[in-house]
């Protein structure tokens, strides 16, 4: 049978519930042969996609619900975070393919602050789908997992 | 959050004595380095050995506190854990903070 886990949680839009997500992404992962480095940058992806349902949806307001969905099996890491907040326009999610060049090639003073969330979302996943039905907004992020070498 | 601030002649070294660098305490950490830098501290090593986790807001932090050095000063990195290495390089902020591996290294550089 393959092994597969999953979490369902519903947190309250405050930033301080953030790291109860985080470190519960993390524990799960750390139950499939996935290096540090994978595991760090899943618990990130899960982090930012929170991080910015907060800020954009709900504008750092508390009290709104936010559904965390993550999947993950030998092969592949599945993140769905949903609001009910603003919905995001579906051209931000094409506007970070430069970010990090920016970053490289400006002045000090020109370095954008913010914003780096959905670049680093788009680079370390293999797919980023949002969607906005009745009032629910859902960002879905799916990598697949290369296989670890095996160890002679 | 729980910084720990210790002069050593004019460089002010910074170390983050938290695991978590991200969105639930990056606006405290913000506030505070930028005061910091406010008070006249413009040679800074910010030590981040203890940190094992940095988002995107943690960064934003630290480029806040860069830019409000305006160039008139220093503000380099030591101790960046491995994984968290990946995050300065995914957004090429390695290539706008200094990072060194160790704190005494980088109190050299900054003295010299």
């Amino acid at each position: 049978m393959e092994q597969r886990a999953k979490l369902l949680v519903t947190i309250d839009s405050r930033f301080d519930c953030i790291p109860h997500v985080g470190k519960a992404v993390e524990s799960l992962c750390s139950l499939f042969p996935l290096s540090q480095k994978q595991v760090y940058e899943v618990q990130l992806c899960v982090v930012e996609a929170v991080s910015n349902a907060i800020k954009h949806a709900y504008h750092n307001e508390p009290g709104h619900h936010v559904e965390v969905q993550f999947e993950i099996s030998c092969d592949k890491v599945s993140i769905r975070v949903c609001d009910f907040g603003t919905t995001m326009h579906q051209s931000s999610l094409k506007e970070t393919s430069t970010f990090h060049l920016q970053t490289e090639l400006a002045d000090p003073q020109a370095i954008p602050e913010s914003g780096r969330g959905l670049f680093i979302m788009k680079t370390l996943m293999d797919e980023i789908v949002y969607t906005s039905k009745g009032g629910k907004n859902c960002l879905t992020l799916t990598k697949t997992l290369l296989s670890q070498p095996k160890i002679p | 959050m729980q910084l720990n601030e210790t002069m050593i002649g004019k460089i002010a070294v910074v170390k983050v004595e938290e695991k978590r660098l991200e969105s639930s305490v990056a606006l405290d950490f913000r506030e505070r380095i930028v005061e910091f830098i406010k008070k006249g501290n413009l040679h800074i090593v910010l030590n981040l050995s203890e940190v094992e986790f940095i988002d995107s807001s943690g960064l934003a932090a630290m480029v806040s506190a860069l830019k409000t050095l305006g160039g008139k000063g220093n503000l380099v990195i030591c101790g960046v854990r491995e994984s968290v290495l990946v995050l300065f390089q995914l957004t090429r902020l390695d290539r706008v903070f200094r990072l060194f591996s160790s704190e005494k290294e980088a109190i050299a550089t900054l003295s010299s």
